[in-house]
C-alpha cells in the first residue's frame, strides 16, 4: 500500500486513522506539546522580528528591515516545520517506527549563536547601530 | 497549559503588530495588516479553546490535524501581515 504524503495527512484525520494503531494517548499529548513549542518558538521569531523593526531606530532602514523581515520569515518556517513534524511523527508513532530525524532544531541553534554572536560583537566593539 | 501559554505567547505577538501598524502609519494597508494580525490571534484563540475542550475528559480526544494546521496557520498569517507593517 502506498504511503501517502505527510503533505496529504495534514488535512485528513481520516487519512491519519487508517495509518497504524492508535498510540497511547500519553505519547501523542507530548507530541501536542512539542508541537506548541515549536508555535512559540516561532511566535518568538516573529516577536523578535516586529520588536527589532520597532527598537533598532538608530540602524540603517534597509538593514533593520532585512533583519526583521528575516526574523518573520524564519518564524513561518518553524510554523510550518511545526506542523510536518508533528504529522510524521504521529504517523511514525502509529505505524511503530523510529521518530523522523531532523537537522531542524541544530540549523536554528547554530543560527541563533551566531547572531548571538554578532550582537555580541555589535554591543562590544560598536558597529551600524552606534 | 500549553495552549494557554501559546495564546500568550501570541497575544504578545499581536499587540508588537498592532503597535507597528498604528505607529505613525496612515496606510490603509498597514491599518489592515494590524487589524488581520489581531483577528489571526483570535482565531487561534478558538482553535485554543476547542482544544482545551476536547482535552477535558479523563481520556482525551485524539486531535485533528486539521487543528494543528489552523494553529500553524494563524502563526504563518500574522507573519505574512508582521512583513507587510515593516518599516
Amino acid at each position: 500500500m502506498a504511503r501517502p504524503s505527510s503533505l496529504r495527512l495534514w488535512f485528513s484525520p481520516a487519512r491519519m486513522r487508517a495509518e497504524g494503531t492508535t498510540p497511547d494517548y500519553r505519547f501523542s499529548l507530548a507530541n501536542e506539546r512539542t508541537f506548541l513549542a515549536w508555535i512559540r518558538t516561532a511566535l518568538a521569531l516573529v516577536g523578535g522580528g516586529l520588536a527589532a523593526d520597532q527598537f533598532l531606530t538608530e540602524m540603517s532602514s534597509p538593514a533593520r528591515t532585512t533583519i526583521a523581515a528575516v526574523l518573520v520569515a524564519g518564524g513561518a518556517l518553524c510554523a510550518v516545520r511545526a506542523v510536518n513534524h508533528w504529522v510524521r511523527c504521529e504517523r511514525a508513532m502509529r505505524r511503530g517506527e523510529d521518530l523522523p530525524p531532523s537537522r531542524f532544531p541544530a540549523t536554528l541553534a547554530v543560527a541563533t549563536v551566531l547572531a548571538a554572536l554578532v550582537v555580541l560583537g555589535v554591543v562590544v566593539f560598536g558597529g551600524p547601530v552606534r | 497549559m500549553a495552549w494557554r501559554r501559546t495564546t500568550l505567547a501570541f497575544a504578545a505577538v499581536a499587540v508588537l503588530g498592532v503597535r507597528s501598524a498604528l505607529h505613525g502609519r496612515t496606510s490603509e494597508t498597514a491599518y489592515a495588516a494590524g487589524a488581520l494580525v489581531a483577528l489571526s490571534w483570535v482565531a487561534f484563540l478558538v482553535v485554543a479553546q476547542l482544544r482545551i475542550r476536547a482535552l477535558a475528559p479523563s481520556r482525551p480526544r485524539e486531535v485533528a490535524p486539521a487543528g494543528m494546521w489552523g494553529a500553524a496557520g494563524c502563526v504563518v498569517g500574522a507573519a505574512a501581515c508582521a512583513v507587510v507593517v515593516l518599516r
